[in-house]
């Protein structure tokens, strides 16, 4: 967490600064972000490559200028999405490709049940707009954003056609929007296929 | 890939589900500002989701091999090894330029000396500057513009009560005229008036003070002023100011 008021420099003003070699204003990146973007990692790889995957993270901000682009939106929503994309990068490259290497520690083991990831969510409006999704909505996003399986993992496990898993993570990912928006929960529509 | 198969594809690839292929998706992203727009509102949500699990803090020796990544401000390289041409030692003219030779070469070491001390000072100032920026107690007062309110000339004032360092941060100042340069200050309560010197900017009109020996909690004003030199009390145009009005 940063100062108490939220009009210091802005992230992208920060991160012009770091790139130019100020160590402040690194400094400040860092404790703005690591903190979430540590917990994020730590919750799908594990405490010991998430750090790791923190600091790659802050190398690829700042030796690839073209990384981040502020009109893409926010710092926040960009980093935690590169945090959550190398996590799914570390995952699927560890998983083992030999079933019997015993001693072998398996990265990304099958998700938890996705009641228990829900519940085991801190923040508590967060939980409550992923509850108030449809079971199907809920499943397919807690599946593909806290379990790391892709849509075609989900589609094979749920045993359903691909296009109704993408549709699923559309229409879950568009009502929980504005649920965290604090709107109301829209019209279930009959649940579309998408191909 | 057309716009609408791209938009279907846009909560998987967000999601981190997407395993279709990559490269055409992306392509077609970078030409769509629709989609562009469209993604950084699900990557919004998605934060949302990242940033709701049990905090794990991270190790205390992550956030100093990050900012390691940043290379500490440069330091003068020592003076280079000089190996003397083999010259008469008993030549008077030889033993002269040998002399100024030598005392060339001292001056200049003790140059060097000096910048790396102010080096080595400007380090420590820095790290107590970080320390105050990025601690969670510190309290942030934001400096208006006075001439032009919709400028997007700025600064912040950051103090904490019981830490003998301020900073003053300033940012988009335009250019000062040609002789003037932009100067900070800080209005005691007594009101007496403490000159905290001229800004350096940089070509974003970004400049920074770190203030030793005040905690701020008798400050009750911070100015920027642009004047064409030091004096002790504000003398040019108030640029910057905090508390508005």
């Amino acid at each position: 967490m940063g100062p108490r008021e939220s009009e210091g420099p802005t992230d992208a003003t920060l991160l012009a600064r770091a790139r130019g070699g100020d160590r402040v204003a690194l400094g400040t990146l860092y404790d703005r972000y690591a903190s979430p973007a540590h917990s994020l990692a730590a919750h799908m790889v594990g405490t010991t490559p998430a750090a790791d995957v923190v600091h790659d993270a802050f190398v690829a901000l700042l030796e690839r200028p073209t990384t981040f682009d502020p009109a893409l939106g926010s710092f926040r929503a960009w980093f935690m999405t590169a945090i959550h994309h190398r996590c799914l990068n570390l995952l699927r490259r560890d998983r083992p490709m030999v079933a019997d290497d015993a001693l072998f520690e398996v990265a990304a083991p099958d998700p938890e049940p996705v009641d228990v990831i829900v519940q085991q969510l801190r923040d508590a409006s967060v939980r409550e707009a992923v509850l108030r999704l449809s079971v199907e909505q809920r499943e397919a996003l807690v599946l593909a954003y806290y379990g790391g399986l892709s849509q075609s993992a989900i589609a094979e496990r749920l045993n359903l056609p691909l296009g109704t898993v993408k549709a699923r993570m559309r229409r879950g990912l568009i009502t929980l929007r504005g649920l965290l928006r604090g709107e109301a929960i829209p019209m279930e529509m009959e649940e579309e296929t998408v191909e | 890939m057309t716009h609408e198969d791209a938009v279907l594809l846009l909560p998987a690839y967000v999601l981190g589900a997407f395993d279709g292929d990559v490269a055409e998706f992306e392509a077609h992203i970078d030409r769509c500002p629709r989609c562009r727009i469209e993604l950084a509102a699900y990557m919004d949500t998605t934060a949302s989701l990242g940033e709701a699990v049990e905090a794990v803090p991270p190790p205390a020796s992550l956030r100093r091999a990050v900012l390691d990544l940043v290379p500490e401000s440069p330091r003068p390289s020592p003076a280079p090894a000089r190996r003397f041409s083999p010259i008469s030692w008993f030549s008077a003219p030889a033993a002269a330029a040998l002399l100024a030779a030598l005392v060339l070469l001292l001056a200049v070491m003790a140059i060097q000396q000096q910048q790396l001390q102010a080096a080595r000072s400007e380090l420590a100032l820095s790290s107590r500057g970080l320390e105050l920026l990025t601690s969670t107690e510190t309290i942030v007062q934001r400096l208006n513009p006075v001439a032009d309110p919709a400028s997007t000339a700025h600064g912040h004032w950051y103090h904490r009560p019981g830490i003998d360092t301020q900073v003053i941060v300033v940012e988009f100042l335009p250019t000062p005229p040609a002789g003037d340069s932009y100067y900070g200050w800080l209005h005691h309560a007594d009101g007496s008036w403490q000159p905290t010197g001229a800004f350096s900017l940089d070509g974003n009109g970004y400049g920074r003070q770190i203030i030793l020996g005040g905690d701020g909690s008798d400050v009750q004003g911070v100015t920027v002023t642009r004047q064409p030199k030091p004096t002790p009390a504000p003398s040019g145009e108030t640029v910057l100011r905090w508390p508005a009005g």
